[in-house]
């Protein structure tokens, strides 16, 4: 056993020389890509989360088809001394995680799409504030800025640019079984929740469940109508604190939200869109891809209406949660945010929103000066489109909650629509969370 | 070999790996450590002494995170028994096992979103499962399988289930591929009978494999499982299915109280640590 | 009258074993059906067998990724880890297994320790380390990560099995005075030859599955994985699962055709063989 230590040491050897040639092979990567930069080209990293990389509805193009990729040749071209590195990474809770871990390092992007509201201003420490890059004309040609301002104002400070919108969540329903109901939901639209639940009971008089819902949908449903009620100033203090969740109208929702479920009018879960579609369901809910799919399954027999209003003295009347869902963001640790600015600019130009809206991996637009109904022939696009336009839409209420609270909200409610957790109660929590929330970050 | 070199090739054997742990699992742990004792956004931290730790014991989450990982800890031994008996089984060789043997990893290697998304589908209110249960006449046993909280244990544990047997048959299979034919045959020749050499050869020299599942897998629980938990129940209704694991997910990614996060961590390490050493105990007494 | 009751209980064996592997295979049926299905038609009938051979998920992703570079890089990687995390482990396990020396347990406990804290945090202070290396975007972080972080668990099945080595055979070539190298190459080795495999097959599936390490350590398109990949699939304004799970069979191929021609390693009486 001489030998035995060089070995060892020798083991070693080929682990390091292992890794080496790892790094080798990445040099000559890099070698490779940055060797033609001899000329100073600025760089933006862009971490592509919210343009299509692959297109539903047409499976046969390549990445140099879509509108990104085009878009930004375009660009490249008109600025020559820009090259524009876009990294396609998903959406949601992993991208949330790689900026997150990314900007603690300050290696993270240029530029990226988070989701708009807490979402993105929970990394507002890593946030380029956009209003010195925007001017006011500049501005008032995009709608929604409200969601992605430290306020939520339309005119607060902007830490975003509004991406896209989800338009106004709705809710479709099947002609027939409500015909065979004698109901008409349009010409009767319910008033108010009793109303409403007094016609889910005649569809279920005919032995079909009344309403579909997803496992999420306290976002969709009661969420949006506590937003109804009290309108988004009205958020805005439940979130500091000025008033409660505890106050008796919006107990009222959270009642009324478990009074669905008790009286069996509702089934949860993810099999929902394929209940309707077959049949099996008076109602359900769904965004405008879903209400797409729907009409396409489904033809005439498919309408659909907005969420009817809680009571008849809410702030908002005959609205809808939506809006702007998705922003353009800017690091402040970005070296060229004011080239990356300029080239969100591009993006939000008219003739680029144009393009993308002729490239059909978008429907609904958030600029104001380009009419959609000119670019697509579908009416049904275009009664969206008006949708999410009419200012009765309401900024998606878990957007404007500190995120923790959506969080305990989320995990909260299925308790109270399946009875385990009383109305009064769930708001107390709710409340207790929002003083801890406050109090920890006075501290 | 003297005992003196002995010691040393032992001790070189291990500087590798003690050298790279010490490294990526050490500094990152020293660190867990260190920040369980602040406020931490990432950036900058705020040290607050002991308040995490308070904040754990005195939020009321602990005493339902903890059953939710007891109830997971106490489906152990029946995914242990599951795949000790297929194991033992396929090492019949009955017709097809080097089929049934290649096919029963398959649901490890597929990740735990189709897993999970196969599930969800199932349990629906009007899935398969329902469907089948009214067409059998047990229609009044149909249950809305992801909306109470008994059910969606059960469901969940299936899919830790459905995952892990194909590693536990592979552990089990490889153990018993050395136990040498001669062994074998001798204890026939003796005429014993097959109940004998299962539980006189076949058990004991599973030992170490045993031991290692057990092990592995009641870390696993710990700090394993919360890929499926997401995948599955969302850790609710309420927390009522969240283990201590996702919930350090939730508080360092989602809400951003990496201290809070980081002192959760500590305190579930030294959980899983107790009862690993436990086990390790009980795995040399009945070693010996 | 023997061999008859012999025989109707391998047959009640082989319908249990049966009815086990149909569960098994289960998921991927569903997958391979779901992927040939419009989203629409996917909607309707989640369970049920496709209607028509429809091919445009697949195409889609040919079109969209540059498949073999996703895949020559997950392979790369995987490969790297598997090379590296056995050079490190083997010793070690041979160590804590068959060698006697103080302290030997407490190390022992120490390394099986660093498995009992979840991963989720190490993200941060070990994301934090690479990019003051500079490893950050760069493979070494990936193939480091990925090998350590399965030493624990390598070296803890692989002492496990070490530990039923009959200790004459060592003991043996421990008398004919070969060196440690020999020893290991002629005899450790082989014998554990089964065990190398297995935890292979286990690091290898675990690793090739694995989206957040690759995610948040690389960047650059040029240096992903396909998990990584499959995971832009969907974004915030599409629901098309089809392609998902089109995405996800795809990328579960090749770990299945590794594991399938790795698992004939494992094979009874194959230590006893090589020792001969």
């Amino acid at each position: 056993m001489r030998f035995k230590r060089g070995s060892v040491i020798s083991i070693s050897l080929i682990i390091v020389l292992s890794l080496m040639l790892g790094a080798c092979s990445k040099g000559t990567n890099e070698s490779a890509s940055t060797g033609g930069d001899a000329d100073k080209k600025i760089k933006i990293v862009f971490w592509n989360s919210g343009y299509a990389t692959i297109d539903e509805n047409n499976k046969s193009k390549k990445k140099e088809d879509f509108y990104i990729s085009q878009a930004v040749a375009r660009y490249e071209a008109a600025h020559p001394n820009i090259k524009i590195d876009v990294q396609d990474v998903p959406s949601g809770d992993e991208l949330f995680a790689k900026f997150q871990t990314a900007s603690i390092a300050k290696n993270g992007p240029d530029m990226t799409v988070l989701w708009s509201g807490s979402y993105m201003l929970r990394f507002k420490q890593f946030l380029e504030p956009m209003d010195p890059y925007f001017t006011s004309e500049e501005r008032s040609r995009i709608v929604g800025w409200s969601a992605t301002t430290e306020d939520f104002t339309v005119d607060g400070k902007a830490y975003g640019v509004p991406f896209g919108t989800d338009g106004t969540f709705l809710l479709a329903y099947n002609k027939k079984i409500f015909a065979d109901a004698g109901v008409d939901p349009i010409a009767q639209r319910p008033k108010n929740f009793q109303e409403f639940v007094a016609m889910l009971e005649k569809i279920k008089s005919k032995n079909v469940t009344p309403l579909g819902l997803f496992k999420d949908s306290f976002l969709h449903v009661p969420d949006y109508w506590i937003a109804q009620t009290v309108d988004t100033p009205g958020l805005d203090s439940l979130v500091k604190g000025t008033s409660n969740f505890s106050d008796p109208k919006l107990v009222n929702i959270m009642k009324g939200w478990h009074e669905l479920f008790a009286k069996d009018l509702v089934i949860a879960d993810d099999s929902v869109r394929q209940l309707f579609i077959q049949g099996q369901l008076g109602m359900t809910v769904g965004a405008n891809s879903d209400i797409t799919n729907f009409s396409e399954a489904m033809g005439d027999n498919m309408g659909f209406m907005k969420i009817p209003d809680f009571s008849e003295d809410v702030k908002v009347h005959d609205g809808g949660p939506g809006g702007v869902g998705a922003a353009f963001v800017v690091t402040n640790y970005s070296e060229h945010a004011k080239e990356t600015a300029d080239f969100i600019k591009f993006l939000m130009s008219k003739e680029e929103q144009i393009n993308k809206i002729k490239s059909g991996e978008a429907r609904i637009t958030v600029v104001n000066d380009v009419d959609v109904n000119e670019y697509v022939s579908d009416p049904l696009v275009k009664t969206m489109q008006d949708l999410a336009n009419e200012p009765s839409t309401i900024f998606w209420p878990d957007n404007v909650y500190p995120a923790e609270l959506t969080s305990e909200m989320m995990s909260l409610q299925s308790l109270v629509s399946r009875g385990k957790m009383t109305a009064e109660e769930f708001m107390k929590k709710i409340d207790q969370k929002r003083d801890e929330l406050l109090k920890s970050k006075s501290k | 070999m003297s005992l003196k070199q002995e010691r040393w090739v032992g001790l070189l054997s291990l500087l590798p790996a003690f050298v790279l742990l010490a490294i990526f699992v050490g500094y990152p742990m020293f660190n867990t450590f260190f920040h369980s004792f602040t406020k931490w956004d990432g950036v900058t931290s705020v040290f607050v002494g002991w308040d995490n730790f308070r904040n754990i014991l005195s939020n009321g989450d602990l005493p339902l995170m903890l059953r939710n990982n007891l109830i997971f800890l106490i489906s152990v031994p029946g995914i242990l028994l599951i795949s000790l008996t297929v194991s033992v089984l396929l090492h019949e060789e009955v017709k097809g096992w080097r089929f049934f043997r290649s096919v029963y990893y398959l649901p490890a290697i597929l990740s735990s979103v189709v897993i999970g998304f196969l599930a969800k589908s199932m349990f629906t209110n009007r899935g398969v499962v329902n469907t089948l249960l009214e067409k059998v006449g047990l229609g009044h046993f149909t249950v809305d399988w992801l909306n109470t909280v008994p059910t969606e244990f059960m469901i969940l544990i299936l899919c830790f289930y459905w995952q892990t047997l194909g590693q536990g048959t592979l552990i089990f299979l490889s153990g018993l591929s050395s136990i040498s034919n001669e062994l074998f045959d001798a204890a026939k020749i003796d005429g014993t009978s097959w109940r004998q050499r299962l539980f006189y050869i076949v058990i004991p020299s599973l030992y170490p494999a045993i031991f290692y599942f057990t092990i592995v897998n009641v870390i696993y629980v710990f700090v394993g499982l919360f890929g499926l938990v997401y995948s599955i129940t969302g850790g609710g209704p309420g927390y009522e299915t969240t283990p201590i694991d996702y919930m350090i997910y939730i508080q360092a990614f989602k809400s951003g109280n990496m201290g809070y996060a980081s002192a959760l961590s500590v305190f579930l390490f030294f959980i899983v640590m107790f009862i690993t050493w436990i086990q390790l105990k009980i795995s040399k007494r009945l070693e010996q | 009258m023997k061999t008859a009751s012999i025989r109707s209980i391998r047959f009640i064996i082989f319908i249990a074993l049966a009815i086990i592997a149909i569960l098994a295979l289960y998921p991927l049926i569903y997958m391979a059906f779901s992927s040939m299905k419009p989203t629409l038609e996917y909607i309707k009938h989640p369970m049920a067998p496709p209607q028509t051979w429809y091919f445009d998920n697949f195409q889609a992703l040919i079109y969209r990724f540059s498949l073999v570079r996703l895949f020559g890089n997950t392979i790369l990687y995987v490969g790297l880890s598997m090379v590296a995390c056995l050079l490190i482990s083997i010793p070690a396990a041979y160590s804590f297994a068959k060698l006697k020396y103080r302290f030997r347990n407490e190390f022992y406990v120490v390394m099986i320790a660093t498995m009992t804290i979840p991963g989720v945090t190490f993200i941060i202070p070990n994301y934090l380390l690479m990019s003051k290396i500079g490893w950050t975007d760069h493979i070494v972080s990936v193939v480091v990560i990925w090998a350590v972080s399965a030493v624990p668990s390598t070296v803890f099945l692989l002492t496990s099995l070490m530990r039923g080595m009959p200790d004459e055979v060592l003991e043996a070539i421990k008398m004919d005075g070969a060196k440690y190298y020999q020893a290991m190459t002629k005899i450790i080795l082989p014998m554990s030859l089964p065990g190398v495999v297995t935890v292979s097959i286990f690091n290898a599936t675990n690793w090739w599955n694995d989206l957040l390490t690759p995610l948040i350590y690389l960047q650059s398109d040029n240096l992903k994985t396909v998990t990584v990949a499959v995971a832009t699939v969907l974004n915030r304004f599409s629901s098309d699962y089809p392609l998902l799970l089109s995405g996800l069979l795809l990328a579960s191929l090749p770990p299945i055709a590794i594991y399938i021609i790795f698992q004939g390693y494992i094979r009874k009486g194959l230590v006893v063989g090589a020792v001969k």
